[in-house]
């Protein structure tokens, strides 16, 4: 039995970033997560820290909020962010109107663009072959959706702040009105728990109905699914948006190694339906045309899909908005003191959005701390002495991405594996660039109880091959290492396979279908991973 | 689009094959070099040192089931290297054969003299003074060609010689001329051309290799499409140049429209010779053995071995193909003092080869492998049009 | 333009193979080959049929009656096949690499603890010792990669009481080499072709490995087909060695590439590296040329047959550059599509083809191309290999052992119509 003030349910990025606010302001937190963290839409969606331009004409107050973080965030979460700067760009087939208007709107919103040549644009972005009319440049970022949720709890952690991942909640326990605490379950092993607590702050997102229904309160949350394309190599160097009234298929982020496009819109009934379809993705490239003529020409890896969670506000609904683009709900409105939802929003945002929902809390409890999350890094900076040092014995191209991944502490662990034993220096996956070093670390620190948990921490599985070799060399590494988890091996390779090819499967054309053959030659006809084996015979 | 880097799909394949990974214990292999770390170069401020590493021999292409240009992917990496690294002064004397041979030209015994006796020397610029630096020729290509008094024939063909042959074995390029004027064809040469930017690309001086094919490409399009009259080439790496990677490198689309009137010079008589065959007469003369060796250079050109199949297919000759892998040199890499023994290690499967054989004469098309060879199997060796030559009256 | 008997669209093992069979006819033969196809990242073993139906196949000849007509096996027929397997062991044997065959299905250990069915074998794969066998030595190597003997003996453990309560020793040697790149399997093979590294291991393994013992370890014997070091180690040891199947790409796929490779050459056949097959002009039913362009570079092919040996999806040989669309670029053959595109996919590693895998060029029984009225729409050209419809290699495990029917029947036919040899 655990106890605790604040119970935060949902590890997503609204979930971890209030488990910080909190934590830092001193504030005992524990953060239950049913799966893995950033399950959600916080690792499903397109990767892009917004500047704000996006909102500028239909929401000013949201687009305000969005370029003050956006600043804020660059500085404050730097390892989890590329500044690749952004464009908007206005095609042949965009409205002009529009265009004059979303100037204006970004001059009075405060967010800076600036109006190039085309010419200029296109020598910066030499893939782009539409018919453009005019080009801003705006400060829009890439940002890692699962390396931002993981800092977070990294700084959370060092204030107190505890998260457990693949722990549901069963059951929210009421007694007399007020919150008491809530059964959980641990979803791998099957152990059942109890955590105590005062207060209890639903931030699962498109899980939101799921959770307040345990208490027969109901929100109205749609989950509405987008679809996104990713790309096998940067197509573009900045975000490229199409300049027109927000809608489908307008974006471009270079991530990394790779380019996602997104996304599309489509309401559901389930949280969990994220199954992108052919029709999806031709319906994104279709739209990608206006600017890139030949897409079709770059090689699509997978498509993914993830639920954002829409609030549809009562209009007898009490709850309390911050701002038009989240609400905070107090659930003392609909007879349980001690229960809060906080809904909608934008991961760009959700450090405002923490700090207004601690804000509550700490009003609630009587804490007279103020907010300090803009004003500290998420993770210590790492020394470009220690920087230096990596360049020399980490994979070519692979050393400042290993530190953005690892941070401080883990880069300087991985480090000293590597200098002490350099057979661990061997890649895992060749395609992102990924040790047996960085591996081991991330299997050591817990929390992993799969390859998927695995890959969203070091993006093994996520480049060209999609997990044709890396997926056996990963398990082989957790075999020499006599790590176990609750599947056997062989299922452990089935499973991450199988995840592998639910992206793959919409996708099925072009280069995709020679790499899916190439994968199932390895790993049906090569090893039979699957097959049936008649023992008797052997 | 056809040729790009999303091919790729980790096969592995290519590094099976890259002779330098086979016997250098650092190079990462073009897999990793080519479109691996391209996704990472694309965004990357710095370009790992490892790339010079890649001697530009082309196997990866010729054997990737994909179409993936990896050489080419690692030459403008190599180029993009420096940008952020000085040149070598090897790097500047063995790009710049063409402004040292026209140098060299004004008194070769002097410049031969000088190799020879200052090979030390040759330690302070990074070049190896055990690799088997050619010697630069009394007369080059052009001075010498001046003096033949050709027949004039309707059938014209533009020569285009190369850097190699000018300077260092005109007579190569002499008994060209001489073969085609006894099959009735006239040999038209152009002094404007220059050199077709391949020692530039192999040490990442791409903008001034890019400069050249320009320039070049101008004079292409004025013979090929103005004149009517095809371009050939003796030297295998020219003829890839022009026709390929004029493209590959420079993305000069334009090239694809003449391409197909920029030949081989063996390419070209394999063409006409059996149409010809009943006019010719063979001169079955007493010829040493011989064993041929592909270039490297034209095996990824996929038209075969031209000169090869004519000698053996249409003449009849026994002449073995080596097919034993690159000879190492590749073009002037194995000239580096760093490169030398990698080079030599590389070539070692085929002076083998060419040691068990009974061959005294080994044949290629290629210049540099052809001294490589002579260097690594203390044999002889000649070009094939050489014999071709003297075979036919 | 040149001329030859037979011209072979592609350098895959479906298509050496074919120019191998053509060239023992004395056909003047030329492969025309883009890349080297996939022989170097399989093992160089001849898959017959493992799966079908949800079966589990022992005995594959047995079992090729009960295939749909569709299957390329049914096509060929099994007098074919039976032909094309002797054939094979017969060359093999004649170039002093036999392989070994039990006239059933043999299980082969891989790397994940596995057993994968196979028909034909490498000597250095036989796998008989290992079955009853209590104490199993696993030969690691010092910093190789791809290459892990504690999966391989976890997932055997697994299986049932008999591996389990077998005596796993992983053993590692170290052969002083350092690299400062990651290190294969490959390399090692590579490696173990030189007579001090050949020297060096037979000490190392002297030290660890008693008499009569069973040893597993990763493919190094060499990249060249020869048995000449697996023999000497063998008896010097006295010890049973067995290969494993691992990670591709394979060191014996790479010494049979290399086998059928410098034989075809031998024989005269001449191999155009690099160059892609574009097109082809057909008149009358008849291919008159096929044409390579390589970034405008064109050259003309003429033969009297040609052989359609491209490799399916893989290969290049099947284009689908959009949704649901596939083409047959070079003759523009019809093709035969199972399904619509939206079933194309079924769930992965379940025990069931996937349909997509099954779509191919449409073919008579005597593998020529035919439209769905059964006509063939080109008489001089026939399809081998992976281009063939209504079949699964992955699933069946059934690669190799396709591309060797098909290869053997055809030249058979070509044979036949050139002077009935």
């Amino acid at each position: 039995m655990l106890s605790t003030t604040v119970l935060i349910i949902g590890g997503g990025i609204t979930g971890v970033g209030i488990l910080r606010d909190l934590s830092m302001r001193g504030i005992n937190c524990i953060l239950v997560e049913q799966q893995d963290l950033s399950n959600g839409a916080s690792s499903h969606y397109h990767g892009l820290l917004h500047s704000g331009g996006r909102y500028a004409v239909k929401d000013p107050e949201a687009a305000i909020e969005c370029i003050k973080e956006n600043m804020i965030l660059k500085k404050i979460a730097k390892y989890c962010i590329e500044d690749t700067g952004g464009y908007f760009v206005r095609t042949k087939l965009d409205n002009e109107d529009f265009e004059n208007k979303w100037v204006e709107a970004c001059n009075k919103t405060n967010i800076p663009i600036k109006k190039i040549e085309i010419k200029e644009f296109l020598k910066k972005e030499p893939n782009v072959n539409g018919d453009i009319i005019s080009v801003y440049e705006i400060p829009d970022a890439a940002v890692d959706g699962f390396r931002l949720v993981w800092q977070n709890v990294a700084s959370a952690t060092k204030y107190g702040g505890k998260v457990l991942t693949y722990t549901k909640v069963t059951n929210i326990n009421v007694v007399n009105g007020k919150i008491v605490g809530a059964d959980v379950i641990n979803t791998v092993t099957g152990e059942k728990g109890k955590i105590s607590c005062d207060i209890i702050i639903n931030a699962t997102g498109s899980w939101a109905n799921k959770i307040t229904q345990l208490v027969d309160i109901n929100i109205n949350i749609q989950p509405d699914k987008g679809t996104l394309v990713v790309f096998n190599h940067r197509i573009c160097n900045g975000v490229v948006n199409r300049l027109r009234p927000s809608s489908d298929g307008d974006i471009f982020v270079p991530h990394g190694t790779v380019t996602i496009l997104g996304t599309t819109s489509k309401k559901v009934d389930d949280p969990e339906d994220t199954k992108p379809t052919t029709e999806e993705v031709k319906y994104l490239l279709s739209i990608a045309t206006a600017i890139y003529t030949n897409i079709y020409d770059y090689r699509i890896l997978r498509a993914f899909a993830g639920t954002r969670p829409l609030y549809i506000a009562n209009n007898t609904e009490a709850g309390r908005n911050a701002s038009r683009g989240f609400v905070i709900i107090n659930h003392q409105d609909h007879g349980v003191d001690g229960f809060y939802s906080i809904v909608g929003g934008k991961l760009t945002t959700y450090r405002l959005m923490a700090e207004k929902m601690s804000d509550v809390i700490c009003e609630r409890l009587g804490n007279n701390n103020k907010c300090t999350t803009a004003n500290e890094n998420l993770i210590e900076d790492i020394d470009n002495y220690l920087i230096m040092e990596g360049k020399k014995v980490f994979p070519s191209y692979s050393n400042e991405l290993a530190a953005a991944r690892l941070g401080f502490d883990g880069y300087l662990e991985v480090l000293n594996t590597i200098k002490n034993n350099p057979d661990k220096k061997i890649t895992v996956c060749e395609c992102e660039n990924v040790t047996i070093a960085e591996t081991e670390y991330v299997i050591k620190h817990g929390n992993i109880y799969s390859l998927n948990d695995i890959r969203r921490k070091t993006r093994i599985g996520m480049g060209t091959c999609q997990g044709s070799y890396c997926t056996l060399r990963t398990i082989g590494v957790l075999a020499k290492n006599r790590i176990i988890f609750k599947d056997n091996y062989k299922d452990l390779i089935k499973g991450f396979i199988k995840s592998r090819w639910r992206g793959i499967r919409p996708v099925l054309w072009g280069t995709a279908i020679k790499e899916i053959e190439l994968t199932r030659k390895i790993y049906e006809e090569t090893l039979n991973i699957n097959g049936e084996i008649p023992y008797e015979e052997l | 689009m056809e040729y790009n880097l999303d091919n790729c799909l980790a096969c592995n394949i290519c590094n099976l094959n890259c002779p330098v990974m086979a016997v250098h214990p650092e190079f990462k292999g073009p897999k990793l070099s080519g479109p691996a770390y391209e996704r990472f170069r694309i965004n990357a401020s710095e370009i790992d040192e490892n790339i010079l590493l890649c001697s530009n021999c082309k196997t990866c292409d010729t054997v990737c089931p994909a179409n993936v240009p990896i050489a080419s992917l690692n030459m403008k990496a190599k180029a993009n290297y420096y940008k952020y690294h000085k040149h070598s002064l090897s790097d500047w004397i063995l790009s710049n054969g063409e402004k040292l041979g026209k140098f060299a030209s004004l008194s070769p015994y002097i410049t031969n003299f000088s190799i020879k006796y200052f090979k030390k020397a040759l330690k302070l610029v990074n070049i190896s003074n055990k690799a088997p630096l050619p010697k630069y020729s009394k007369k080059n290509f052009y001075q010498e060609f001046k003096k033949i008094k050709q027949q004039s024939f309707e059938h014209k063909v533009l020569f285009y010689p190369g850097c190699f042959i000018n300077f260092y074995q005109p007579e190569v390029g002499i008994d060209l001329v001489k073969l085609l004027q006894k099959i009735k064809i006239e040999v038209i040469v152009d002094e404007r051309f220059i050199c077709c930017g391949s020692p530039y690309v192999s040490n990442g001086y791409l903008d001034i290799a890019k400069n050249n094919a320009i320039h070049n490409f101008e004079l292409l399009k004025y013979w090929i499409i103005e004149r009517k009259i095809p371009v050939l080439a003796l030297c295998t790496t020219c003829s890839l140049m022009l026709r390929q990677e004029y493209q590959e490198l420079f993305d000069m689309d334009e090239i694809k429209t003449i391409a197909n009137n920029i030949y081989d010079a063996g390419e070209y008589l394999l063409k006409i010779l059996p149409k010809e065959i009943d006019k010719i007469k063979i001169n079955k003369q007493k010829l040493s053995e011989m064993i041929y060796h592909a270039p490297c250079h034209l095996k990824v050109q996929g038209i075969g071995l031209p000169f090869y199949e004519i000698l053996t297919q249409i003449i009849g000759m026994n002449i073995q193909n080596a097919d034993a892998g690159c000879c190492g040199i590749s073009g002037n890499y194995g000239f580096k003092d760093e490169n030398y023994n990698t080079s030599m290690k590389v070539g070692n499967k085929l002076f083998d080869k060419i040691e068990k054989s009974k061959a005294d004469v080994v044949l290629s098309e290629c210049g540099t492998c052809r001294i490589q060879i002579e260097h690594g199997s203390q044999r002889k060796t000649e070009h094939p049009v050489t014999i071709l030559e003297k075979l036919i009256s | 333009m040149k001329n030859y008997d037979v011209a072979v669209i592609g350098g895959g093992f479906s298509g050496l193979y074919s120019a191998l069979l053509c060239a023992e006819k004395g056909l003047n033969t030329v492969v025309i080959a883009n890349g080297i196809g996939k022989i170097l990242f399989e093992d160089g073993i001849i898959d017959l049929l493992g799966y079908y139906d949800n079966n589990v196949i022992s005995d594959p000849l047995g079992y090729i009656d009960n295939l749909p007509k569709e299957h390329p096996y049914s096509k060929i027929n099994k007098n074919f096949i039976e032909k094309a397997l002797t054939h094979f062991l017969n060359f093999t044997k004649q170039e002093n690499y036999e392989y070994v065959t039990y006239n059933k299905n043999v299980w082969l250990p891989t790397i994940a603890g596995t057993f994968k069915p196979t028909f034909l074998i490498p000597k250095t794969f036989i796998p008989d010792t290992f079955k009853d066998q209590k104490e199993i030595i696993i030969v690691n190597f010092k910093r190789l990669k791809d290459f892990y003997p504690e999966l391989f003996v976890n997932n055997l453990m697994n299986i049932n009481d008999k591996y389990r309560n077998k005596d796993y020793k992983i053993v590692n040697i170290d052969m002083d080499i350092y690299f400062d790149r990651d290190i294969n399997i490959v390399d090692l093979a590579n490696l173990l072709e030189h007579t001090e590294v050949q020297e060096y291991f037979a000490k190392k393994m002297a030290t660890v490995i008693p008499k009569n013992s069973v040893v597993l370890l990763p493919q190094v014997f060499g990249t060249n087909s020869s048995y000449k070091y697996y023999d000497y180690l063998t008896n010097t040891l006295q010890a049973k060695i067995i290969e494993i199947i691992g990670m591709p790409p394979a060191s014996s796929g790479l010494r049979l590439y290399n086998l059928i490779n410098n034989k075809i050459k031998a024989l005269g056949v001449s191999v155009i590296n690099n160059a892609k097959v574009i097109s082809s002009i057909v008149n009358d039913n008849k291919c008159v040329q096929i044409k390579t362009d390589i970034l405008g570079k064109k050259i003309e092919y003429q033969a009297k047959y040609y052989i359609l040996a491209t490799g399916g999806f893989y290969g290049g040989g099947l284009e689908s550059k959009y949704p649901g669309e596939v083409l047959e670029p070079i003759f523009n053959l019809k093709i035969d599509k199972p399904v619509d595109y939206d079933k194309w996919t079924a769930e992965l590693l379940e025990n069931s083809p996937q349909p997509y895998a099954k779509i191919g060029v449409k073919v008579n029984e005597n593998l020529q191309p035919i439209n769905e009225a059964q006509q063939v729409l080109v008489d001089n050209v026939f399809v081998a290999g992976r281009n063939l419809s209504g079949f699964d290699p992955s699933y069946e495990k059934s690669n190799k052992g396709v591309s060797l029917a098909s290869a053997y029947k055809i030249v058979s036919l070509i044979g036949e119509k050139i002077n009935g040899i």
